[in-house]
């Protein structure tokens, strides 16, 4: 990354001595439940460029909606793999490309007036690269006449160095099925016209083609991508190699994954701020008004490491040695502080999916001055901190650690700072 | 430390009196307290200074600046830190939020989203010519003025009614034993400095090719470097009173380091707002002054940490 990225990272320095549970055992379950999400997410990616493919051939309300199925579906598997990224640096590595967010989506599509023009931050903020096949950067021509997987990958995610232009992944996606979602704080998602992919005179909104060029480039990138992390965590890849390689950093993968994403990443970034700026463009999935399961997936993916046991989609189970039985053989009243919290997240996440399931949407929670939505959304950041503080309870007594920070060579390597 | 035999058998048939941990006991009166105290008293001029608040402002800004780390229990309740003060503000959010406050005429700022509120929102405010054609921009900055008095009194009030004692004292649902306070506020003055490399310098600095001055902090007012030296100074308070004396003897040189590149930069044209970013003549010393704090960084981690006998755990710059 362009920026110096500080994350913490846990070092396990000496992991107890353990009379039955093998921790090379927990280790293999945790590469396991990783490997089956990863395959998982790659087979409803599968659907979805099926349901693209038709949507493309032939342009209809019905095949439009297939498509906005085939995402939904896809998003189940995905977000429970979320709890790989922060402890495994080849998921974390990869992961802007698949789930980058939050996007100017100006930079892709045709937006509202309300929308704005190019800001401080981010002069392609209103590029629309699909009405303009040319356009110039940093003073450079740049030829999109062909929208490739490519072009995509190479030239227009993170154009300028801005993060906000994420041009690929999940939610370039989104937005290319479901659009703006106009509705500021009222129930509702997007709502593209079928017709915006629709052949001749029937296309709305102009450049139909190029619309279709891109959201098959880009999910035909997002199937690649998602093919490529899959590989990594099968028998052999290097993402299960390397937690299998060491048993305290193994471990330190995962209590690292499910500290940062719970209290930094979810609680933090996605759930507390939206509600603070009470901003309904601050939703994870604020196109098609998904974020309600976005949350719940991610804080299920940190039970289920921590459980070892994951419910594939088609309904079988991976499970196996779990960091639950690792920590319950040495501190019983622990292991079951952690799983109590655990079941308290799922259970507040669970009460906001309820709640925007039955008709109070997302965007209404928040809202200023709506305190029925504050509450909720802010039970589930508050579930996700407390567990954090057992999780670093957890780090303590699994092995006495000390830290390491990512991302710099001098922090990297603290020796060398001292020669 | 030895428990005689005798007073552990006292301490288990008297009511448990828990005792203060001396460590962590200094951190809260002598460096926690007194910054907030600080905070308040600035504070109360800003609402003194009402329109003319530009020399009140900037000195609110650096008390504020020097707790910023400290975000832990009394900061966190009711959001009153994200109250006084939002910022990175990637997507422009509190401009918007200002314009549309000053259209609608609506003043009451207790139920405003948090880009609207605070010192960020006061700076544009204060600062930025955009602002001044409004009619109200007058009574919106005192409006803010009461909201950041109110929310400075609130967090002092709670730490020392409540929060001082909790984390003195320990052997409570927050903090089980002292190993969890002192954790606390080791863990403040790791992610001080990481917000302050990564954020208040990491973001002007951009890249070589594609430096962003204007993702400075506070540039409007030119404070970004002050902010920088403000920081180091409190958390340099903070380190010493944790470390012990062969910690101190590395500590010392590397601020004095940092120390030395900010006023080699303070007299530099484009020094005081960090836009001398875009000079590469001068670029360098800026990333010199951010080396140095990463190597503060290691010291304290490699050093501090094993010292204290404890980790750092997770902080809320983790994620993206």
């Amino acid at each position: 990354m362009r920026h110096l990225f500080l994350t913490t990272a846990l070092t396990l320095s000496a992991p107890m001595a353990f009379a039955e549970v093998q921790t090379a055992d927990v280790l293999a379950t945790y590469a396991n439940i990783a490997e089956a999400g990863f395959a998982d997410s790659l087979a409803t990616a599968q659907t979805l460029q099926a349901a693209v493919d038709a949507l493309i051939a032939e342009p209809s309300a019905a095949t439009l909606q297939n498509a906005k199925d085939a995402w939904l579906a896809s998003r189940v598997p995905y977000q429970q793999t979320e709890v790989y990224r922060f402890g495994n640096a080849i998921v974390d590595d990869w992961e802007g490309k698949v789930n980058a967010w939050p996007l100017d989506e100006g930079l892709i599509d045709y937006v509202d007036a309300s929308y704005g023009g190019p800001t401080d931050e981010n002069e392609l903020a209103a590029l629309n690269v699909v009405a303009n096949p040319t356009f110039t950067l940093s003073g450079e021509e740049i030829d999109a006449t062909q929208i490739t997987p490519e072009f995509l990958e190479g030239q227009l995610h993170e154009a300028d160095g801005v993060e906000a232009n994420v041009a690929t992944g999940y939610h370039a996606i989104e937005f290319l099925l479901w659009g703006q979602d106009l509705n500021g704080h009222g129930t509702g998602a997007g709502d593209r016209p079928w017709t915006d992919y629709a052949a001749g005179d029937d296309c709305t909104n102009g450049n139909c083609d190029r619309r279709a060029d891109y959201l098959k480039a880009a999910t035909d990138l997002l199937v690649s991508d998602l093919e490529w992390m899959t590989a990594q965590w099968a028998t052999g890849g290097d993402a299960r190699a390397e937690v299998l390689a060491d048993d305290a950093a193994g471990l330190s993968a995962i209590l690292t994954g499910m500290g940062s994403l719970s209290y930094g990443e979810v609680a933090g970034e996605r759930m507390r701020l939206g509600v603070m700026l009470n901003d309904p463009e601050e939703e994870h999935s604020c196109f098609a008004d998904n974020t309600h399961n976005d949350h719940y997936y991610d804080g299920l993916g940190v039970q289920n490491v921590y459980l070892g046991s994951y419910t594939r989609i088609d309904g079988s189970t991976v499970t196996g040695a779990s960091l639950a039985d690792l920590v319950g053989e040495t501190d019983a009243a622990l292991d079951a502080e952690m799983q109590v919290k655990l079941a308290a997240t799922m259970r507040e996440l669970g009460e906001i999916k309820l709640a925007a399931e039955a008709g109070f949407a997302y965007d209404q929670m928040l809202e200023a001055g709506n305190a029925d939505g504050e509450a909720l959304v802010m039970g589930g950041v508050n579930a996700f901190v407390d567990q954090t503080r057992t999780i670093e309870r957890i780090v303590a007594v699994v092995g006495a650690g000390d830290i390491t920070v990512e991302g710099s060579d001098s922090l990297d390597d603290p020796e060398a700072v001292f020669q | 430390m030895k428990i005689s035999r005798t007073f552990t058998a006292a301490a288990l048939l008297a009511p448990a009196i828990a005792a203060a941990d001396p460590t962590v006991d200094a951190a809260v009166n002598d460096h926690i307290l007194p910054r907030f105290e600080a905070l308040v008293a600035a504070t109360s001029d800003l609402v003194a200074a009402d329109c003319d608040a530009g020399a009140a402002w900037e000195d609110a800004a650096a008390k504020w600046i020097a707790v910023s780390h400290l975000r832990f229990g009394p900061t966190e309740v009711d959001n009153r830190a994200f109250e006084l003060a939002y910022w990175p503000d990637p997507r422009g959010a509190t401009p918007k939020a200002l314009h549309a406050m000053l259209a609608d005429g609506n003043f009451d700022v207790s139920d405003a989203s948090i880009a609207g509120r605070g010192f960020y929102a006061m700076e544009f405010l204060i600062f930025d010519e955009a602002f001044y054609e409004y009619e109200g921009t007058c009574d919106l900055i005192a409006a803010l003025a009461e909201d950041v008095h109110a929310n400075a009194v609130a967090i002092q009030t709670d730490w020392q009614d409540r929060y001082a004692d909790l984390i003195r004292d320990a052997g409570n649902e927050i903090y089980r034993d002292h190993t969890e306070s002192l954790q606390e506020v080791y863990k403040a003055v790791g992610t001080g400095l990481e917000f302050t490399i990564d954020q208040r310098l990491a973001r002007p600095l951009g890249t070589f090719d594609r430096p962003r001055p204007a993702r400075a902090e506070m540039w409007r007012s030119g404070r970004s470097l002050d902010n920088v030296s403000v920081s180091l100074d409190s958390l340099t308070e903070l380190a010493l009173i944790l470390a012990d004396d062969g910690i101190d003897a590395q500590i010392a040189p590397l601020v004095a380091r940092a120390h030395t590149q900010i006023a080699a930069l303070s007299e530099l044209e484009g020094g005081a707002d960090l836009s001398l970013v875009e000079n590469p003549a001068h670029r360098f010393k800026v990333e010199a002054l951010q080396q140095a704090l990463v190597d503060l960084r290691v010291v304290l981690g490699v050093e501090l940490g094993p010292q204290l006998g404890v980790i750092e755990g997770f902080n809320s710059l983790d994620g993206d």
